[in-house]
């Protein structure tokens, strides 16, 4: 016999799944998930509030090394390695170095974004134990579904499918993995 | 603004006042003087109807929530064109004091162009064409935070259009024309940016003295807080393209008009021109918080403000050689700015006589 992962339920409109949601939250729940076919608004904000600085301050940070590293590019080559005398313009001409600094700070930025969003949701992962649920199978489709995860410290089987049948689940399952 | 701010309105008079008496004796004293300085105010002022228009019309075309808010600060904004339009008079009355191309002798070659008679000619158009924009902006068949009505959003399009190019040409007329030789293609769009930013800035400055949205209403501050910060960022990179454009393409034509403004007693007008119309305000507006609290977003709108002043001085004022009293800048600046706080305000106070439903000539059931 394989272990309990969750209790999945699935639901019909994204109202449902937020009220089920903010529900589950109330209850005291924190290890639970929502799947749905497309971003439903709010519901991200409501399984994991608070805010989220991992991100912004990551790309920020990459954008200030990203401009310094991009200017010290062109400094080092244009005023230190090989200076050359472009028609009298200083050594360190920066206005035209500006764009090359911009261009270099957004393909760091944006590269450090990629990578950190990646990190931040833990991919690439290539199985999860959700996806052996049947009822999983629609949540790319047209269902909206949460899971409630057993390593929750309030996890009760049957306490969470009375819950999901108040919220009006359309369909319950263990998910066992 | 009830309940708010009440000390604004007398102290906005007594400067007012003061304005005026500063520039009688200057003018007086100094006629000549006291045209540049007074063209140096009208084109800084201009900034707040031109953005309320501008606003306006571009909400008709993409709508957003955020009008709620703005609606009633952009209507009294806009209710300060005729005087913000007609306030050149004072400047242009003796045209050949301030621009060269004016005398009689001058012998340019875009004379066909810059000339007493066609100056005055668009001078006109522009003050007749922004009123009626400003009476659409103001009148035309709108409900609350919607936009207008279908029906009449051809109006809105077209007017941006004319409102773009219009705006472009005064900004030629009146400030690219001092250097009668020197042409830059991006100033057309640099001056109608810098326009929006100063007149934004107003306006959402007087968005984050009204005080908190009632509880469970969306704050639309932090909205507009956007969209300046979108605006100040157009203004800085077009400002930095005409730059480049003329740094590299190295022109004894071109550099002077950069050297003349760098090399004057305005020069640290570039840096505060810089410094608080974009670098400071990107930076604070950039992180989310900052744009959700009033007080950072009125300091911040009181930061651009200043940047805009600056900016204008810097355009205008080293392009001429005799001196200027300063007390004389202070005072044009406060005559005309006295006049246009104290109409802004009396908008605020008095909205209904500002609101389509007041006035019999547009009526929302025509859309």
């Amino acid at each position: 016999m394989k272990s309990l992962f969750g209790i999945i339920a699935t639901f019909d409109t994204p109202d449902a799944v937020r009220d089920a949601a903010r529900q589950l939250r109330q209850s005291g729940f924190r290890a639970f998930e929502a799947y749905t076919p497309y971003p439903v608004e709010g519901l991200a904000e409501i399984i994991h509030p608070g805010p989220k600085r991992f991100l912004p301050l990551l790309m920020f940070g990459a954008a200030i090394v990203g401009a310094a590293w991009g200017y010290w590019i062109q400094y080092w080559g244009e005023a230190f390695n090989y200076p050359l005398n472009v028609g009298g313009r200083p050594f360190n001409s920066w206005p035209a170095f500006v764009v090359g600094t911009f261009e270099f700070m957004l393909l760091v930025a944006v590269a450090a974004g990629f990578v950190g969003m990646l990190a931040a949701s833990r991919l690439p992962k290539l199985y999860h134990p959700i996806f052996e649920a049947d009822a999983f199978e629609r949540a790319s489709r047209d269902r909206f579904v949460i899971c409630v995860e057993s390593t929750d410290p309030r996890f009760d089987a049957d306490l969470i499918r009375r819950e999901f049948a108040l919220l009006g689940a359309e369909r319950i399952e263990e998910v066992r993995a | 603004m009830r309940g708010r701010a009440t000390w604004l309105a007398p102290s906005a008079g007594a400067l007012w006042a003061l304005g005026i008496v500063g520039c009688v004796v200057g003018g007086l004293i100094d006629p000549a003087a006291f045209q540049r300085v007074w063209l140096c105010s009208f084109v800084f002022w201009l900034g707040l109807p031109l953005a309320g228009v501008t606003l306006v019309l571009v909400h008709d075309l993409s709508g957003g929530d955020w009008m709620e808010t703005a609606r009633p600060i952009l209507d009294a904004a806009i209710a300060t064109m005729p005087v913000a339009s007609l306030a050149g008079i004072p400047s242009f009355v003796g045209l050949s004091s301030l621009y060269v191309w004016a005398h009689p002798d001058a012998n340019l070659v875009n004379a066909f162009y810059l000339n007493v008679t066609g100056f005055f000619v668009r001078y006109a158009a522009y003050v007749i064409v922004w009123n009626l924009l400003a009476a659409f902006a103001l009148w035309g068949p709108r409900q609350g935070k919607l936009p207008i009505a279908p029906a009449f959003s051809w109006i809105s399009g077209i007017g941006l259009v004319v409102l773009a190019f219009s705006a472009a040409f005064a900004s030629i007329d009146w400030i690219l024309s001092l250097e009668s030789t020197f042409w830059s293609s991006a100033f057309t769009y640099l001056q109608p940016a810098s326009w929006f930013n100063t007149g934004m800035a107003i306006v959402l400055f007087a968005a984050a003295l009204y005080g908190s949205p009632a509880p469970g209403r969306r704050d639309h501050m932090a909205d507009l807080a956007r969209i300046l910060l979108a605006t100040t960022i157009f203004w800085a990179y077009i400002e930095f393209i005409q730059l480049l454009v003329i740094w590299e393409e190295n022109l004894k034509t071109e550099i002077p008009w950069y050297l003349t403004r760098l090399q004057s007693d305005w020069h640290f007008a570039a840096y505060v021109s810089a410094g608080f119309g974009f670098f400071v305000p990107f930076f604070v507006l950039l992180w989310t918080p900052s744009k959700r609290s009033r007080r950072v977003v009125a300091t911040i709108c009181g930061l651009i403000v200043i940047s805009r002043v600056a900016d204008v001085w810097l355009l205008i004022m080293p392009e001429f050689k005799q001196g200027t009293p300063f007390g004389l800048n202070i005072a044009a600046l406060l005559a005309l700015g006295g006049a246009m706080v104290l109409l802004f305000l009396l908008g605020l106070r008095y909205p209904h006589r500002l609101a389509p439903t007041a006035v019999m000539v547009w009526r929302a059931d025509h859309g």
